[in-house]
């Protein structure tokens, strides 16, 4: 095992700067508390009621002991010499190196308002208002759930997202599409995504739409999102699946519905026939190397589902194995010569071309549009 | 018999000081070169970092600051200045490094360094950084 | 000695001997130890065994900051690569199993170890060689861990290692996750047996008129730690088996493809794993507790109500733990029980929090070092708090689970509520144990350094959560913008680790100059302070009887009116022998004494059994045949352990 490797570190320049732009546009609020659809925003407002209730609690329990020392000191300075016990406590402490505030002269002892009342202070501070404001916070919390628990009336599309070590394949299942990394929405429109895995435990969270939901092998769980306004939004893996946990990325990019409906249209569509010599003959790399056991191009081949991303229109998307890396020519050479140095433990080997070959696979697959 | 306190504490304050400045420093990480042109050179090396970033050399050359993957399948770039040939087959001088990046097949036939459809002004800025690199 | 009945109170009470005297000599071979290197191993003293656990627990709290530090180190920037993916993921793995496993419990359960029969007024635990054992395998679970961690087989799928990723050899191939099991499995079993000694010790060997009502306040903490112990650890028994059994002997508890269910790992792992945080948290109040009521100078107000308030928590908090997973896919009627049930525990903890502020506020306090990590408590834990009644509101849980900001929540309770009175603990007893006290400008600084990088490291991690910053990733993309805050959180846990260091300075530069500590540094309330720093052996020269809940401070005397359980005890006290290893047996409610309990001595037994059950637990991560033979071994070490030769029965 080797302590030290070369770590995919690409994508520090992703040109998807969107990401960094909707901060921006957020006022510098982080993605979770910048919500772009009606269920992030939902969560987002629980959030701050949750937050204006947390800070007068915390002001309020150190305040008081605060006062609590403050006052106590200067009850003990001030107290009368002949409480023996507390004179002896103070020396002594004072010997092993305490700040303590002995008793001075004789004066008229003075007891602090809560002796006697200590019980109804514990049980009346400690208890009952706790209790009163959890009530609340528990009625807001059942009311957030029935929120969620509504699916919404015009559900518009559907689409199973299945997360796999290391990668996520989008599927929109009533127009025969099959994509990977990259979610498409239409702007405006509640989508319906229904949530499996394929090995381990995996979830779906996209912070300005939705909070996560896991993706449970031999289970489905259903969300429903919905962004309110065109962009490129950030979506992760937040369950620890295994090595490349960290680059298991994906992005959710909403469009205005004529767009979108075109994207589908277009993504229905077979791979497009290679148009120069090199392309074809990259064609043929691809299906008689092992590419082509794994990676499906409909139109082309039909590999075992399932296994890995569907390459039919690969030039289309932004980015590379998970939003590991910018989808441009450069990457996506380095990324079929050398997977395992650029994401080390996924699940891509690599795969040894003679250059030639290599030139006219990078060829083919750069112009799958 | 008792300890130095202020002596100690110094020394904690000092330790403390000297680690954050170390973390610090550790991390400041590669800035943008000079910007100074190296030897003749005509380009832009800032433009040509990010140049070398945005087309993703860095997933198959190791390059000080476009660290991108592995860097394991072409030759890491960070001593180019001291090479003497370049792709094999020739002499290294910026312009014939600008020539293999912009035809590399024409250069060197049978390399696996692929056409990456860089335009002049942009391979001069990126050899530009490139010879900022090594020998500092 | 089976003739005569002594004043009616039980058979095993004979005439008192004529010439009664107490005899420190006596006591010193009676309680002593084993000579030479056999004495090492054979030793079963609690006070030996105790500071083992408590000495061992904090090593592994260095190796867990370590470790903590790298992870922090390699998030410092961007795409930084100082450590592979690989490596990262063993590392937050062991730092999870380290602090939970191997620090937090078992450091506490040294506490309890070390102080329950000062506290108690007993000469020693109620089964010192079953004390032993459980350290014996504690160790071994952790060399195991560490060997294979060094040989680059640490476990690798997080501390709560969910399945199917942990069960199944397809996604987690290497030894680490058997590892795992066997680590675990070995130091529940520790843990389990400490927690059974602790219940048996309070409830059986209190001193003659210490009732239930008169223990204090960090004896319930333990004894609900124990309680929860006893409940909680078998089930991530049960499951770690059957992550083992799946691993190694092809079941499918967890495949869902078999028909398994990955869910159920869930269950029953957060079935432990909430009660886990209590049982961290809850001996760590009680040591809040004790050092409280010594530097407030007046007893602890509403006592029973906050007696009360621990075994509530204890029992609420076996009823929360789908909060640890929201986010499978629960039916809203579910996440709506669990979730009420997640808000309602923060009440006992509203309790405890305004009792120690009301104790304070009546009493006359002292702000010294362990009063300093007190407030250093109060403050962090009440934040700790908060952001864990946001966590039960299950929509926005659904929005940070997972994230860096429930990594912040987390550690905002644990070293808040449990970090912080350890240190309060450690510099309130370190005289008691030692004869030295720590130097109080040094834990002053440690204080103020640990406060602030604390703080600096954990508060900024609530915004990574919500910037979208998953737990657990070994790096992360520069455009996400993540960089700056994580730097800020790297530098406080450089910081955070020079207070810990300073601690440790503290400790040696203290044993070697630190200033005599006497008997009783603080005149603090409880009957460990009766007795010379460090305890003798045999710890009490005469069995105390107890009439008060802080019987330093208000001894009591005897009641005319009333034959009082310590006055009886008074009375019995020249029964108990000097010539072999005995103490008072009393009632549990009333400390009514009942009997003289023989404790078993020194024996090299109980290390055997722990190298046989370490020799299966070990080999079964290479063949499951180890274990039925390591079960043979461990009961043939058994018969030795229970073999009746010593002098204590042939009386």
């Amino acid at each position: 095992m080797p302590v030290l490797s070369h770590v995919p570190n690409a994508r520090r320049w992703v040109p998807v700067t969107v990401v960094v732009a909707a901060l921006l546009a957020g006022c510098e609020m982080p993605l979770a508390l910048a919500p772009r659809g009606p269920a992030a925003a939902e969560i987002a407002s629980i959030w701050w009621i949750l937050f204006w209730i947390a800070v007068p609690v915390s002001v309020i329990v150190f305040s008081l002991l605060g006062i609590a020392i403050v006052r106590a000191r200067a009850i003990a300075r001030e107290q009368d010499e002949h409480d023996e016990h507390d004179v002896r406590v103070a020396e002594r402490l004072r010997e092993t190196g305490a700040d303590v505030g002995l008793p001075e002269a004789s004066r008229p002892a003075r007891v602090s308002w809560l002796e006697g009342r200590t019980t109804g202070f514990v049980i009346i501070g400690g208890g009952v208002i706790p209790t009163l404001i959890l009530i609340f916070t528990t009625v807001m919390t059942l009311q957030g759930l029935a929120v969620f628990d509504t699916a919404p009336e015009d559900v518009a599309y559907s689409v199973t997202a299945r997360g796999h070590m290391f990668w996520w394949q989008f599927e929109y299942p009533d127009h025969g599409v099959v994509t990977a990394n990259e979610m498409h929405v239409p702007v405006g429109r509640s989508v319906r995504v229904e949530l499996e895995s394929a090995d381990v435990i995996h979830s779906f969270w996209v912070p300005q739409l939705h909070g996560k939901i896991e993706m449970i092998p031999g289970k489905t769980n259903v969300i429903h999102i919905q962004a309110d306004e065109a962009g490129t939004y950030f979506g992760k893996c937040a369950e620890f699946c295994g090595q490349q946990h960290a680059n298991m990325e994906f992005l959710v990019i909403a469009q205005e519905e004529a767009e979108f409906e075109s994207w589908l249209e277009a993504q229905a569509a077979d791979a497009p026939e290679p148009t120069d010599e090199l392309a074809q003959r990259g064609r043929d790399v691809f299906v008689d190397s092992q590419c082509a056991l794994c990676h499906t191009i409909r139109g082309v081949n039909q590999a075992a589902p399932g296994v890995a991303p569907d390459l039919t229109h690969l030039a289309t998307r932004r980015t590379l194995a998970a939003r590991t890396l910018p989808n441009v020519r450069g990457n996506l050479g380095g990324w079929i010569l050398d997977p395992q140095g650029i994401k080390p433990g996924s699940r891509m080997p690599a795969v040894n071309l003679s250059s030639d070959e290599f030139l006219a696979l990078l060829e083919y697959l750069d112009g799958l549009r | 018999m008792s300890l130095d306190r202020n002596g100690f504490l110094i020394a904690v304050i000092v330790f403390l000081a000297a680690a954050g400045l170390a973390v610090g420093f550790y991390f400041v990480g590669t800035g943008d070169p000079d910007p100074a042109p190296f030897r003749n050179v005509p380009g832009d090396p800032v433009a040509g970092r990010i140049a070398l970033e945005r087309i993703g050399c860095g997933s198959c050359h190791a390059i000080d600051g476009v660290r991108v993957g592995g860097g394991r399948v072409g030759p890491a770039l960070n001593d180019l200045r001291q090479q003497r040939y370049i792709a094999g087959r020739l002499p290294n001088t910026p312009d014939n490094v600008v020539r293999f990046i912009l035809d590399p097949q024409g250069v060197s036939p049978g390399s696996a360094m692929p056409d990456l459809r860089v335009v002049d002004a942009e391979a001069r800025n990126m050899v530009a950084y490139l010879y900022t690199l090594g020998g500092r | 000695m089976a003739e005569s009945r002594y004043d009616g109170y039980g058979p095993q009470f004979s005439p008192p001997p004529e010439d009664y005297r107490p005899d420190p000599d006596l006591l010193t071979r009676t309680w002593g130890p084993l000579p030479g290197i056999r004495g090492f191993f054979a030793v079963v003293n609690y006070q030996v065994v105790g500071m083992r656990f408590i000495v061992t627990g904090f090593i592994f709290l260095l190796l867990g900051g370590i470790q903590a530090l790298v992870m922090r180190t390699q998030l410092a920037q961007p795409n930084l690569d100082l450590v592979s993916s690989e490596l990262y993921q063993q590392l937050f793995t062991m730092h999870g199993v380290t602090m939970m496993f191997f620090f937090a419990v078992p450091i506490f359960e040294g506490l309890a170890m070390y102080l329950l029969p000062l506290m108690i007024g007993s000469r020693d635990m109620a089964m010192p060689r079953l004390g032993a054992f459980g350290y014996w395998i504690y160790l071994i679970a952790g060399i195991t861990l560490y060997t294979g961690f060094f040989l680059g087989l640490g476990p690798d799928a997080g501390w709560f290692a969910h399945a199917p990723l942990s069960s199944d050899r397809n996604f987690t191939p290497a030894m680490g996750m058997d590892l795992w099991v066997s680590a675990i499995g070995m130091l529940e079993i520790s843990a389990l047996v400490a927690a059974i000694e602790i219940v048996v010790t309070i409830f059986k060997l209190k001193a003659p008129g210490m009732s239930m009502a008169r223990i204090p306040i960090f004896v319930w903490a333990m004894l609900v730690m124990a309680m929860m112990i006893i409940f909680a650890m078998p089930a991530v028994l049960l499951v770690t088996v059957a992550v083992g059994l799946d691993r190694m002997a092809g079941t499918h508890f967890f495949n869902a493809a078999m028909g398994g269910d990955p869910t159920l790992y869930q269950h029953v792992f957060w079935f432990f794993g909430h009660p886990e945080v209590y049982i961290i948290f809850t001996p760590a109040l009680g040591v809040v507790s004790a050092v409280l009521v010594t530097f407030a100078r007046r007893p602890m107000v509403a006592y029973s109500i906050v007696a009360l308030s621990f075994i509530a928590m204890g029992i609420l908090s076996f009823g929360v733990w789908v909060h640890h997973f929201f986010a499978v896919g629960i039916p809203p009627i579910g996440l709506s029980f669990f979730a009420v049930a997640s808000m309602m525990v923060s009440i006992p903890s509203g309790i405890q929090m305004f009792a120690f502020i009301g104790t304070v506020w009546t009493g006359r306090p002292i702000v010294n070092t362990p009063f300093l990590f007190l407030i250093g408590f109060v403050v962090i834990f009440v934040l700790g708090g908060v952001t864990g009644v946001m966590l039960a509101a299950v929509p926005f849980n659904w929005q940070v689970h997972d994230s860096y900001f429930v990594v912040a929540h987390l550690h905002y309770v644990l070293i808040g509520g449990a970090l912080f009175p350890l240190f309060a603990g450690l510099y309130y007893w370190f005289p008691k144990w030692t004869g030295k006290l720590l130097d109080e400008t040094l834990g002053k600084w440690q204080f103020a350094i640990m406060f602030v990088g604390f703080n600096v490291t954990f508060f900024i991690q609530h915004i990574l959560g919500f910037q979208g910053m998953a737990r657990r990733v070994y790096t992360y993309d520069a455009d996400l913008g993540w960089g700056t805050f994580n730097m800020v959180s790297t530098v406080g846990s450089f910081v955070l680790a020079a207070g810990i260091l300073v601690f440790v300075f503290n400790v040696f530069w203290s044993l070697w100059r630190g200033r005599d500590a006497g008997q009783d540094p603080w005149l603090a309330p409880t009957l460990e302070w009766s007795v010379p720093s460090p305890p003798p052996q045999y710890t009490f020269l005469e069995p105390p009887v107890v009439r008060s809940l802080y019987p330093l401070w208000d001894p009591g005397a005897p009641d005319p009116e009333f034959d009082t359980a310590a006055d009886r005890g008074e009375r019995m006290r020249p029964q108990i022998r000097q010539d072999v290893r005995e103490t008072f047996g009393t009632s549990i409610m009333d400390g009514e004494p009942e009997s003289r309990v023989n404790l078993r001595d020194n024996s090299l037994w109980p290390f055997f059994a722990a190298l046989a059950v370490g020799f299966a637990f070990v080999g079964s991560m290479f063949s499951l045949w180890f274990f039925p033979i390591g079960a043979l071994l461990f009961y043939g070490t058994m018969i030795g352990w229970h073999w009746p030769f010593s002098k204590e029965i042939a009386t």
